[in-house]
């Protein structure tokens, strides 16, 4: 079953097998790496903040009671680091200038009819930092917007609007390169 | 969810990136953990009452004061968020009317029944309204919680529609009575 997947590795961790946290820690490294580095925008701060994340979870492994899989508990302690690290250089959304003089018109049809993966990753990239995060949070990681309200302690309207209008954003972007 | 939503969705892997630097990040993942137990074997070696009732009192000290601190940074976000939602929603409205206005613009600098020094007199008072509009959006950003400048603005906005739309009319009904006349000549 999902839920139990690597239980082993997972109870030795518990104990303080060090082989079996590293064992888990392979097993996890690329998957966590990816959305650090999605969230942070640099290796260093990517690496940084998953090292913490991984402490932190191995730390506090007596939680894990199966309620989720391993790899969605782990990936939620990485977010909450990431975003905490954020929190911490800078505000989480964007600025009213920001947004203020955007034009976009919203034509997700033409976006979609011309999808090309590497311009959508560019495109992500160029998203103003509050977009980006929200943008990988529904799109990629896979939240919904109640997850992500939970994440970001906002409710999960604000999530949405927030989604529509980095999506909108992304799509203007998109038309630009 | 749209096809484009779901483009990216199923192609997540592509959005993925390896890991540098496996084992050092390891080493120093491994250090902490030692470091931590560590600290953890010491406290369990004081052993002593007092030091736990200490320790129970750091942390439960430390839990308040996080537990403020969250709730503030929290309320912070959701101050900023609110502030977004609303400068977005301004922006929508400003777009719909500048959309609005050019497309009436458009028509009227389309329209061979005026001359140009007719439309030059014509657009110098819109751009005296724009010029007012202009103010109004300033006053707006100072506090954007101002109901009565949002409408003066909205006002703005239709005064000038009005305006176009009552001169092209205008222009339009002499239009009309000038080719009944020449019917009935």
């Amino acid at each position: 079953m999902q839920l139990y997947q690597h239980q082993e590795f997972i109870e030795a961790s518990k104990a303080g097998d060090r082989q079996a946290q590293y064992e888990l820690y392979n097993l996890y490294v690329d998957a966590m790496y990816s959305t650090c580095f999605r969230m942070m925008s640099s290796q260093q701060d990517a690496e940084d903040v998953l090292q913490e994340s991984f402490v932190s979870a191995f730390s506090k492994l007596e939680q894990f009671k199966y309620e989720s899989t391993f790899g969605a508990w782990l990936k939620r302690i990485v977010v909450n680091t990431c975003l905490n690290a954020i929190r911490s250089k800078k505000a989480i959304f964007v600025d009213y200038d920001q947004v203020h003089h955007e034009q976009a018109i919203y034509d997700s049809a033409e976006a979609e009819q011309n999808l090309d993966l590497t311009k959508v990753k560019q495109g992500i990239a160029m998203l103003p930092d509050g977009y980006r995060y929200i943008i990988n949070l529904y799109l990629i990681e896979g939240y919904d917007h109640i997850e992500i309200g939970e994440i970001m302690n906002i409710s999960s309207g604000t999530s949405k609007s927030q989604y529509h209008r980095a999506k909108k954003k992304l799509i203007e972007i998109l038309k630009t390169l | 969810m749209d096809g484009f939503e779901k483009n990216i969705r199923d192609n997540k892997g592509f959005f993925d990136e390896k890991a540098p630097n496996k084992l050092k990040m390891w080493d120093q993942i491994e250090a902490d953990l030692n470091r931590g137990d560590h600290n953890h074997d010491d406290e369990s070696n004081t052993g002593s009452a007092v030091m736990g009732i200490l320790l129970a009192g750091l942390v439960l000290i430390g839990l308040v004061l996080g537990g403020i601190y969250l709730a503030q940074n929290a309320n912070q976000d959701e101050q900023v968020l609110m502030a977004n939602a609303k400068s977005s929603e301004l922006n929508d409205i400003d777009t719909y009317y500048t959309k609005l206005v050019s497309h009436q613009i458009e028509k009227l600098e389309a329209n061979e029944a005026l001359s140009s020094i007719e439309k030059e007199d014509f657009m110098s008072y819109i751009e005296e309204l724009n010029a007012e509009q202009t103010i109004l959006k300033q006053e707006l950003q100072k506090n954007i919680n101002n109901a009565e400048i949002l409408e003066a603005i909205i006002d703005n906005f239709n005064q000038q529609v009005k305006l176009i739309e009552q001169l092209l009319n205008r222009i339009n009904h002499e239009k009309n009575i000038e080719n009944e006349t020449g019917i009935f000549i």
